[in-house]
């Protein structure tokens, strides 16, 4: 079995890297890049696309948000289960900063290969945390801080997925849980994307997602 | 996401002179700010309206990022976090400080515009527009597009003429359990002048929307 680099706590930081340029002045979306690398670090294959999708999970807590909503005033919508819950702006809102193990909330991943929709509430079929067959091991969500050149601004979220399945798997699609509230912490998709062809992760190998939001003047 | 800015002019029995529609093009350094501090669940630092840097509390967001406004020159309570984890009010902020601004200096837009150029000031007198409330209506979902409006008209009762050449967007962000601010997330210059005559009613809306 191979040891899995997970990251146990989430984090914050500075990243000094280079802000890629893929969309166009006036977008704000998503630049998704997706890195797999060996067990001693080496790149093996990389991609860098625009995301395909905020869905509506995304706009309805950008709304609450605007709005300000208070418990007399709350926001239906759908969470990852499928049920819709009545939300209020809370402290939490939006925040995905979830530990190693955690599928509920952060990056993940799936195996589902339908196109996505602005009313995708879930991922198609996601790929559970562990190391058996068909599971890959979620690292705790870092962040990468704001920063910005000439045009464009971006803030990235990152989790690394580590396979010691014994064999390999391909993801087929990603998405970003974050939390809401409804009176106890609820979970909603805000991004869906399915990778064309899929992307295979080889056993003992880790890939890596970086979800870089960003926008562009 | 991708936003489209309207600027419509009537006359005082409410009759549309002109309307102006263009791409909106410019979220600021500090909506991306916002967005992280929500996500990461960590405090940023970013310049206020005033180029003053505040560290915007991640677990004090109650008003953060709120667009919804009260009318100008109208105190309007903030709501924030008091340390046993309780909401609570916690300070005020002028109503024409949130949501849709408009000013006079068409300057090109950068992702560290910090405030608007010239901002047209709230009020009856020279030079000055009066703001009304700002509203955000629910989005509208209808595939593959989930879209949202922002509103706010602007009466000019200054008695002479008002050139309007920016729009933007400020927010709020809360530092403490009992300060807050006002932070640009958006500004775009006008493509034309639009010159706003005495009594006559400015409305400007911005319309965001999310494609699949």
């Amino acid at each position: 079995m191979v040891k899995a680099e997970t990251k146990s706590k989430p984090e914050a930081k500075i990243i000094r890297e280079e802000i890629p340029h893929v969309l166009v002045p006036g977008e704000m979306r998503a630049v998704l890049e997706l890195i797999v690398k060996d067990k001693d670090g080496k790149v093996t294959e990389k991609r860098v696309m625009k995301s395909e999708s905020f869905v509506r999970q995304f706009m309805e807590l950008i709304f609450t948000t605007f709005t300000s909503n208070w418990t007399s005033n709350r926001y239906p919508i759908r969470d990852t289960g499928n049920v819709v819950r009545n939300t209020y702006k809370n402290a939490d809102l939006l925040q995905c900063d979830a530990g190693a193990g955690v599928v509920t909330n952060g990056v993940v991943v799936g195996t589902g290969t339908v196109a996505p929709t602005i009313d995708d509430y879930a991922l198609g079929a996601i790929i559970a945390h562990g190391t058996g067959a068909g599971q890959l091991q979620y690292s705790a969500m870092t962040f990468g801080a704001p920063a910005s050149d000439a045009t464009t601004s971006q803030f990235t979220l990152t989790r690394d997925f580590a396979n010691g399945s014994g064999g390999a798997i391909t993801v087929n699609e990603i998405g970003l849980f974050s939390r809401a509230y409804d009176g106890a912490n609820q979970y909603f998709m805000t991004i869906r994307d399915v990778i064309a062809g899929g992307i295979s992760v080889p056993n003992g190998q880790t890939l890596t997602v970086n979800y870089r939001i960003q926008a562009v003047v | 996401m991708k936003s489209e800015l309207s600027v419509a002019l009537f006359n005082r029995e409410g009759k549309l002179l002109r309307e102006v529609r263009q791409p909106s093009r410019s979220f600021t350094k500090q909506f991306i700010g916002f967005l992280y501090s929500f996500h990461a669940y960590v405090d940023f630092s970013m310049p206020d309206i005033s180029n003053t840097a505040r560290a915007v509390r991640g677990g004090y967001n109650f008003s953060h990022l709120q667009l919804a406004a009260l009318g100008g020159g109208i105190m309007q309570m903030l709501r924030g976090t008091t340390p046993d984890g309780s909401a609570a009010d916690c300070t005020t902020i002028m109503g024409d400080h949130i949501g849709i601004q408009v000013g006079s200096n068409a300057t090109a837009p950068t992702p560290t515009d910090y405030a608007m150029n010239t901002r047209i000031a709230h009020g009856q007198g020279a030079g000055q527009l009066v703001y009304a409330g700002c509203e955000v209506e629910p989005p509208v979902i209808s595939a593959p597009n989930a879209t949202m409006l922002i509103r706010r008209y602007f009466t000019n009762k200054s008695g002479g003429s008002v050139i309007v050449r920016e729009v933007g967007l400020y927010t709020v962000g809360l530092t403490g359990a009992t300060t807050g601010f006002a932070f640009l997330i958006c500004r775009d210059a006008l493509a034309t002048d639009i010159t706003v005559l005495n009594n006559e009613l400015l409305r400007v809306e911005y319309t965001m929307q999310v494609t699949v």
